[in-house]
């Protein structure tokens, strides 16, 4: 296959999972939103400001109006990490890889993005959850058909690892931003408070959580459940994994390739703190998660070098 | 008896039709046709025609025009519902003359590049040659794997008032619209299969084949299967439907720019594998943008490095650099001349009565019937500053004139030729008689096959002969007969058995086993001449030109 149809592939599928992931978090952000608990900001910091932050754009830490943020992350197309923005890539590289990808796929892009268009601010501000769910469904049509049309080959392995290392990535993004790090107090008091359960909706998680026993839904319980939590599959530690596993089926030489020896190390570690971190704060997973996003970033790299002829787009989001 | 619209179809005064004969009664060949098409109502015709458009729409088989409000316009390609149709003998002559033309062009090609007989000989002068702007210094004793330049030809014929077929232009740099062949033979027999009943025809789809097989041919591979690529300049050029249906449909990838790259001497892919070796590219763009470090250095869609590795015969390129000296319209009028001095033959197919306009006389003859001529700026293509006399306003005869004698030899005169007309359907679902061309495809890879058929262009509007797309040209399918009597290969063109010969001097090998092997098959099977002129050829690449040009079916 060709470096550069296999590079649109991949960009494909982290486009398409950046914007699901986008509408999700921001679907979240808005029902915390709703019933926000300011004066207490233990726990996680979910409001529309850190959303910002972890889209890429300069917070100062004062308040963004909820109508603002919206606007900018959902329909704005000049702002790169908007949702509309996202799709519209997505639809270009699907666009590049008409005779690669099957029919459906496209005109699945090609629908979300129509559909996006026709959404005005008003209406989003007035009930955004019909935007959210036509994102969230066109998306899942989307990987839905890949699944059940897409030849197994490099192509589909390609669009995979695109897609998962997107996920891990936003993932991380929101963890690093909404876990406070500092000298912030760890009372017993607090900890389990509605923020965390905002945190595992944004993420579209809470049922998985509760069915995982995985500990009172509180800051570091859920912060270690979306980071190490191999049988969750939107937890970083899955998406590592569904990465490599990706990445080994799409190189004839796996062993001596970088990018697999990087993910399986990666892969190895998060197996490794599940345990050992089992007691840590939310200072130490801060501290890991960047560890993890640098790993990653030099995944991708990796991955450019090795099968794309070393082109690389900015992986990094931002709003202005 | 049928009582359809073909009954009261009549050909226009004085003009050749290819359907009915002077009296009104059907040609022979084509009598079938014309009662099928008779039986059909006028409403029956128009409901095909739009499920024709609404097919070709799903398919994304259109192109875009600009509509009276100046947008752009997405319209399926127009084609036309009664099919032409050439009769075996009549195609055997067209087949004969095209591969003749074709390999006196390609000789003509090696030649300026190399020894230059012609031009010793006194036929073309060399100062013509050399200022024309597609001539390529580039590639001067570079001889392409397998001697072949113009792996695939479109020429444009025409038919006179009298009937004869007549070459109007020569194509031999990337001649397009070989997709809408396919694509309208794929179209007719799914919305008209009766139409075909009683016909033999012969079919087309093998043609992507046909071009892979030639590629391959030449493509200087030494182990295992050769690496063919379509390099496209990218998805906004107007014909990107037509390389990515051509590579689709051999199977081979659709490369740009980016993804080649020269290392050394040789040219490789990038895969996701890592580098691959490219043994033959089929451009799909100009000479001139091919290598920024020989051609163009502004060209951002070229590969530095590709005229290098095609020097040192790494790389097969089709069409080769340089052939568009062979294809210049000041060029034209002397194929009749190579044909006699290469292939010492008569020349099959008859060019337009042309008038040179570097020799006086011809030049003061043009002059004086400005308003009877056609006149052509030479190094152009796709209809371009092209002057019809008896329709131009008199105010446009006066600022050609003027163009003309700044640099008379920048232009060409022709006669004006009658194009025939063949019935074609109107909205209404009537027929009418309109003016038609014929692009017909030949590839030359280790000898020449010509594709039956071929593009047949239409000029919709009553009367105008201008048949290209954007002045609002549709298309027919074009049937051509199967004979009666079996030929062997009906479409090698050019088989040592029709008394034709291949080409005289085959570049002598110095790469690889391979070559020389494939070189021997060809002389032996050439007979004739086998001695190669200069052995110290390598093949090189020259530039061709494909994004402007070509580009108007």
């Amino acid at each position: 296959m060709l470096a550069r149809i296999g590079h649109e592939l991949y960009w494909l599928g982290r486009y398409v999972s950046r914007a699901e992931h986008t509408s999700r978090m921001l679907e979240g952000v808005f029902a915390a939103d709703l019933q926000g608990r300011p004066d207490d900001p233990v726990g996680v910091n979910l409001s529309w400001g850190p959303v910002m932050a972890i889209m890429g754009a300069e917070w100062d830490g004062r308040r963004v109006a909820a109508a603002d943020a919206l606007q900018r992350l959902m329909l704005e197309p000049t702002q790169d990490a908007s949702v509309v923005a996202c799709v519209r890539r997505a639809r270009e590289s699907a666009k590049a890889l008409r005779d690669v990808v099957p029919q459906d796929m496209w005109e699945a892009i090609n629908t979300l993005s129509l559909e996006l268009m026709a959404v005005s601010p008003d209406a989003l501000l007035h009930d955004p959850s019909k935007a959210f769910r036509a994102v969230r469904e066109r998306c899942t049509l989307f990987w839905g058909l890949v699944g059940r049309t897409m030849l197994r080959d490099e192509a589909s392995a390609f669009l995979a690892a695109g897609e998962r290392l997107e996920g891990a990535s936003v993932l991380l993004r929101m963890l690093r931003v909404v876990l406070p790090a500092g000298d912030v107090r760890t009372g017993d008091d607090g900890e389990s408070d509605g923020q965390a359960h905002a945190l595992l909706r944004a993420v579209g998680g809470e049922q998985a959580f509760r069915r995982a026993a995985a500990g009172p839904p509180d800051t570091p319980h859920v912060a270690r459940f979306l980071l190490f939590e191999r049988d969750y599959p939107n937890a970083v530690a899955a998406h590592v994994a569904s990465v490599l596993e990706a990445i080994d089926q799409a190189d004839v030489a796996s062993r001596s390739s970088p990018p697999v020896l990087r993910l399986s190390r990666l892969a190895a570690d998060l197996d490794f703190h599940r345990r050992s971190l089992a007691f840590a704060d939310r200072n130490v997973l801060v501290e890991q998660s960047v560890v993890i996003q640098g790993e990653l970033d030099a995944v991708d790299r990796d991955i450019s070098e090795r099968y794309f002829a070393g082109a690389l787009r900015p992986t990094a989001f931002s709003v202005a | 008896m049928p009582s359809g619209p073909s009954l009261s179809y009549r050909g226009p005064e004085g003009i050749y039709d290819e359907a009915v004969k002077a009296s009104g009664a059907p040609r022979d060949h084509v009598t079938q046709l014309m009662e099928a098409v008779g039986a059909l109502e006028p409403e029956q015709l128009s409901a095909l025609g739009r499920r024709r458009d609404a097919n070709f729409i799903q398919a994304g088989i259109t192109f875009d025009t600009i509509g009276p409000d100046g947008q752009a316009v997405d319209r399926p390609f127009p084609l036309d519902l009664v099919p032409r149709v050439i009769d075996a003998d009549e195609w055997s002559t067209i087949k004969r003359g095209l591969a003749q033309r074709i390999r006196a062009l390609n000789q003509f090609i090696d030649d300026v590049y190399h020894g230059r007989e012609i031009v010793r000989e006194g036929l073309i002068p060399w100062r013509l040659i050399v200022s024309r702007s597609h001539f390529a210094r580039q590639v001067d004793g570079v001889r392409p794997p397998g001697g072949v330049y113009t792996h695939i030809a479109g020429l444009d014929l025409v038919r006179d008032s009298d009937g004869t077929w007549r070459v109007l232009e020569d194509n031999v740099r990337t001649p397009s619209g070989i997709s809408y062949v396919l694509a309208n033979r794929q179209a007719m027999t799914r919305l008209a299969p009766r139409l075909f009943s009683g016909y033999r025809v012969r079919p087309v789809d093998h043609y992507p084949q046909v071009l892979l097989e030639a590629l391959r041919a030449v493509a200087p591979a030494d182990e295992g299967e050769a690496t063919v690529v379509v390099w496209t300049p990218g998805p906004l050029n107007p014909a990107y439907f037509e390389h990515a249906f051509l590579a689709h449909q051999m199977g081979v990838e659709l490369v740009q720019a980016s993804d080649l790259v020269v290392r050394g001497d040789v040219c490789y892919m990038r895969t996701t594998r890592g580098l691959e070796r490219v043994h033959a590219i089929y451009r799909r763009l100009d000479d001139e943008f091919c290598d920024p470090l020989d051609f163009r250095p502004d060209s951002v869609i070229g590969v530095p490095g590709l005229l290098r590795a095609y020097r040192s015969g790494t790389v097969a390129v089709a069409n080769a650099f340089g052939t568009g000296v062979a294809d210049d319209k000041a060029i034209y009028p002397y194929v009749p001349d190579m044909i006699r001095f290469y292939l010492g033959e008569e020349p099959i197919l008859q060019n337009v009565p042309t008038y040179r306009m570097d020799r006086p006389d011809d030049l003061a003859h043009v002059m004086d019937h400005l308003d009877e001529l056609v006149v052509k700026p030479t190094s152009e293509s796709g209809g371009k500053g092209v002057v019809i006399g008896p329709h131009a306003t008199k105010a446009e005869l006066d600022q050609l004139r003027k163009d003309v004698m700044v640099n008379p030899a920048k232009w060409i005169g022709q006669e004006v030729v009658k194009l025939s007309t063949v019935p074609t359907v109107l909205e209404d679902g009537s027929l009418s008689p309109r003016h038609v061309d014929l692009r017909p495809f030949a590839v030359f890879g280790e000898t020449i096959r010509v594709i039956p058929g071929g593009l047949t262009r239409v000029a919709m509007t009553p009367g105008s002969m201008l048949v290209n797309s954007s002045m609002g040209g549709g298309s027919k399918d074009t049937w051509v007969l199967e004979s009666d009597s079996p030929e062997p290969d009906p479409e090698a063109a050019d088989q040592p058995a029709q008394g034709e010969r291949l080409l005289p001097a085959l570049p002598e090998v110095r790469w690889d086993s391979a070559w020389v092997g494939q070189s021997q098959q060809q002389q032996q099977g050439g007979g004739a001449q086998a001695q190669s002129q200069d052995s110290r050829r390598p093949p090189a690449p020259v530039p061709t030109r494909d994004i402007t040009t070509g580009e108007d079916v």
